[in-house]
């Protein structure tokens, strides 16, 4: 779960005077201070911590009407970096045959993640009763919309109002039906709706437009940017829109094999799918692979060595590198090395190589080497000496 | 003329057979002598109690790590709870947006979802329920690879056979088993009990532990024959609607190849109690007979008159009856609290989740970031040698042992037991003085994740 944070006037964001204007794309300069330091607003962790410096608006089908136009804003940076994204909100939360307008900002991270929400200056969110949010139900709103997994996604409006347990499933821990009962930490209480329709508007149709929007700005530079996000579900945003989308630059390099070291074995995974498979047959990536293999634990080794599977061929120093590495290998990866081996041209020195761990007293290892030497159909002497006295002829 | 020549060398042809098998058959029945139960005698570095999901886990660990290893399973098959039992989605390996267990348990649950061609969940983010990181493997898949990766690793697999006797002898174990026809000697160095009802710690004389009341079993099944959504369900009483809810035929045809949870359905077995061929087999019948009800009267409701039982598990799967009291008991407050012990040698993700016939299931979920850890303390039984238990017999009060029951958390004590025992076994001491750093470098170098501060 990602740790929240809340802002509150700091100078984080410059909220941009609105613009009246609606045209397709409409730059202009944002103002550089707030507008109200009391507003009330509340805020996740942001990529990209540049200074805004413009806004572009863009009319954008949305296909959810929640105000009078379907402009997305775009806020970038002096060197055209993006920052963020907004939307003016105006909307009627409707209920009970009552329809109550609902007038706030929302604001998307570049990598479509929920960024955060600000209130116009005097306006404030209400329940049932008409009494305002509170502190904690605003910080439990913010947080509310900043999960992305949660059973808001897989109701619809009405069934807010479904009776507890009316399917009998109150007993079920694995298929349960969402229930007010089992909703209640997911919505605001008295704001069920409120919660509802925020949160179907943040991880709505808009996401995927701002997500567009970001790719069409992508670049190594921006996406290094994105890699160094406090915030994983970034860094993952990033790493896979690599492969497809941006060159393989040295720093990009790098910095992906950086990721590749860590514990988070996601990311790792994440790391290694954005190298592309043409990048593979390089030495030098190669080797880095290779380095890893040998450097790293056995969770970053068990994903390391598929990727290494991936290399049509295999240069001849990594097979050798490989084969001489396959003692400090163990369980899986020792089995996976011996398949990618296998895949590729191996000459006699590396079949004597491997033929040594005939001898080990791992029954595992001598076992795994033996089916391997088997399956390669060795006619040298020497190595069939070794497995018929390994009891395998 | 054709017809007859093809005729006639068929006719030859049989007699020629007839007369070239005749003495060989006449020659077939011979008269048996009485069948004498053979006795044998055998040495293992490492002895493995039940092929379950713990048991499997720990005899490859100890085999790859390249102790002698012999695995006594007292049924047909490994896998236990995930194969036999049909919880054939075993979790939670993922907690926060992280891995938190891996290794062989995780291995295994991948090549599953590898070669029967299905995707992994997207981990990276929270889910709104937990079993929504429980992967929905192929059991029968489970259950051919659990078995290869053992004979691989050079782990003796003995069916049908279970410990009859266990004693301490001159700092070896040995353990008389029986099985069909066949009754052995196994001397060996190290135990370890994944049983799950910690079997073998009691007949070794240790203390165990259990509750008055326990929760029940389950025994599972699916069912199919009819579409819910076309039912009138104001004629079919309210306590079905569950029953035909969880076998949807809706949602037993993914949507993507996605593999988390394939709905299932199950009767309570009040009581279920694996520990004892008796126990068991009541708590099969009991399961049996339970759901051969329930089919009778489910046909008996408007748009069910076609219901059929599409799948049933072997056993019924079985969630608490005996707890070891080991050297370390992990408390409901540990578990909550993330609690990381020194020795801590595995994590545990899941809901504090005590079913209660009739009354649900009393959940208590870990807070943001929180994963609980498992201290080696608590699978070693009080007073023991060179002995360890892994799997939901593990020390523990019975609001954590809720928690730690589950598979992920299973086959990481289970791959960590194994660790122990092999080293215990290599220096010639007990588990438990096997210095902890050396435990977990061994579990770390073949994939188990360990608490993060340890």
């Amino acid at each position: 779960m990602f740790r929240w944070v809340k802002i509150r006037s700091t100078a984080i964001f410059n909220w941009f005077t609105r613009t009246t204007v609606y045209v397709k794309i409409a730059t202009v300069l944002a103002a550089l201070s707030f507008a109200n330091a009391e507003s009330i607003k509340y805020f996740q962790p942001q990529t990209i911590l540049l200074q805004p410096h413009s806004t572009q608006a863009y009319q954008v089908d949305m296909n959810d009407a929640i105000s009078e136009s379907n402009s997305l804003f775009k806020v970038s940076a002096k060197d055209a970096t993006p920052i963020y994204f907004y939307r003016e909100v105006f909307t009627p939360v409707c209920f009970d045959n009552k329809c109550r307008p609902l007038t706030i900002n929302l604001f998307w991270n570049i990598t479509g993640r929920y960024l955060g929400f600000e209130l116009p200056e005097g306006e404030f969110l209400s329940k049932t009763d008409h009494d305002p949010f509170s502190v904690d139900e605003y910080e439990k709103l913010n947080q509310i919309l900043a999960t992305e997994r949660t059973p808001l996604a897989d109701i619809n409006y009405n069934q807010l109002t479904v009776e507890s347990n009316s399917h009998g499933l109150g007993d079920i821990d694995a298929i349960s039906a969402a229930t007010p009962q089992n909703l209640a930490p997911y919505v605001i209480d008295g704001a069920a709706y409120t919660t509802f329709k925020l949160w179907h508007l943040i991880h709505g149709t808009t996401r995927n437009q701002v997500q567009k929007l970001t790719i069409q700005d992508i670049s190594p530079e921006l996406i290094l940017k994105i890699l160094e996000s406090p915030v994983q579900a970034d860094k993952i945003w990033a790493l896979e829109h690599i492969d497809g989308h941006v060159g393989f630059t040295s720093d990009l390099k790098e910095k992906v094999f950086d990721l590749i070291k860590g514990e988070n074995y996601l990311i790792v995974e994440k790391a290694l799918s954005a190298i592309h498979k043409t990048e593979l047959d390089s030495l030098n990536v190669q080797q880095l692979l290779m380095k890893a293999l040998i450097q790293e634990n056995y969770n970053v080794q068990i994903r390391v060595i598929d990727k290494i599977g991936e290399c049509n061929a295999l240069k001849e120093s990594v097979k050798m590198h490989l084969v001489e590495n396959l003692g400090s290998l163990n369980g899986q990866v020792f089995k996976k090395a011996l398949t990618v081996l296998a895949e590729q041209e191996l000459t006699a020195e590396m079949y004597f190589k491997i033929a040594v761990f005939l001898k080990s007293e791992n029954a595992f290892i001598s076992n795994s080497i033996a089916a391997f030497l088997k399956s390669e159909h060795i006619t040298d002497p020497q190595i069939l000496a070794l497995l018929k006295k390994n009891g395998n002829e | 003329m054709r017809k007859l020549e093809r005729r006639s060398v068929l006719k030859a042809l049989g007699l020629a057979s007839v007369g070239a098998m005749t003495p060989a058959m006449l020659n077939a029945e011979t008269l048996k002598k009485p069948y004498k139960v053979v006795e044998k005698s055998m040495e293992t570095d490492i002895l493995v109690i039940g092929g379950g999901t713990a048991g499997t886990i720990a005899a490859i660990q100890a085999g790859r790590a390249g102790a002698k290893t012999m695995l006594i399973e007292s049924g047909s098959q490994l896998g236990g709870t995930t194969t036999t039992g049909g919880v054939t989605f075993p979790g939670i390996f993922h907690a926060w947006g992280k891995q938190i267990i891996g290794g062989i348990g995780w291995e295994l649950v991948t090549d599953c979802v590898k070669l029967n061609g299905d995707e992994l969940p997207d981990f990276s983010i929270p889910p709104a329920r937990h079993w929504k990181h429980q992967v929905s493997v192929n059991g029968f898949l489970y259950t051919l690879l659990a078995e290869e990766k053992c004979i691989e690793a050079g782990v003796d697999i003995r069916y049908y056979e279970t410990p009859t006797s266990v004693e301490f002898k001159q700092g070896n174990w040995a353990v008389q088993t029986t099985g069909k026809g066949i009754t052995t000697q196994i001397t060996c160095n190290q135990i370890i009990d994944c049983t799950g009802n910690a079997l073998i710690a009691s007949m070794a004389g240790f203390d165990v532990l259990r509750e008055t009341e326990t929760q029940p079993g389950s025994l599972i099944f699916q069912i199919g024959g009819y579409d819910y959504d076309a039912l009138d369900l104001t004629k079919i009483p309210k306590e079905y609607h569950h029953v035909l809810r969880q076998n949807m035929i809706k949602n037993q045809t993914s949507s993507s190849a996605e593999n988390t949870f394939v709905p299932y359905g199950y009767v309570y077995v009040p009581g279920a109690d694996s520990t004892t061929s008796e126990s068991h087999t009541k708590a099969n019948n009991d399961g049996r007979s339970t759901l051969l009800n329930l089919i009778r009267k489910l046909r008996g409701f408007p748009g069910c008159e076609n219901l059929k039982i599409l799948d049933l598990k072997t056993e019924t799967a079985v969630r608490e009856t005996y707890r070891i009291d080991g050297i370390y008991k992990v408390t409901q407050n540990d578990y909550l609290e993330g609690k990381v012990f020194e020795d801590a040698i595995s994590n545990s993700f899941y809901p504090i989740d005590l079913h209660v016939e009739g009354k649900g299931i009393h959940q208590v979920f870990l807070e943001p970031d929180v994963v609980a850890s498992i201290p080696l303390r608590a699978l070693i039984p009080k007073k023991s040698k060179n002995f360890l238990v892994a799997g939901r017999c593990v020390s523990s009060d019975r609001m954590a042992n809720s928690a730690l029951r589950v598979q992920a958390s299973a086959m990481g004590m289970a791959q960590a037991a194994a660790a122990a025992a092999v080293l215990a076994n290599k220096l010639g001491v007990s588990p438990h003085e096997v210095p902890i750093e050396e435990v977990k470098k061994l579990i770390r170098n073949h994939g188990g994740i360990l608490p993060l501060t340890t």
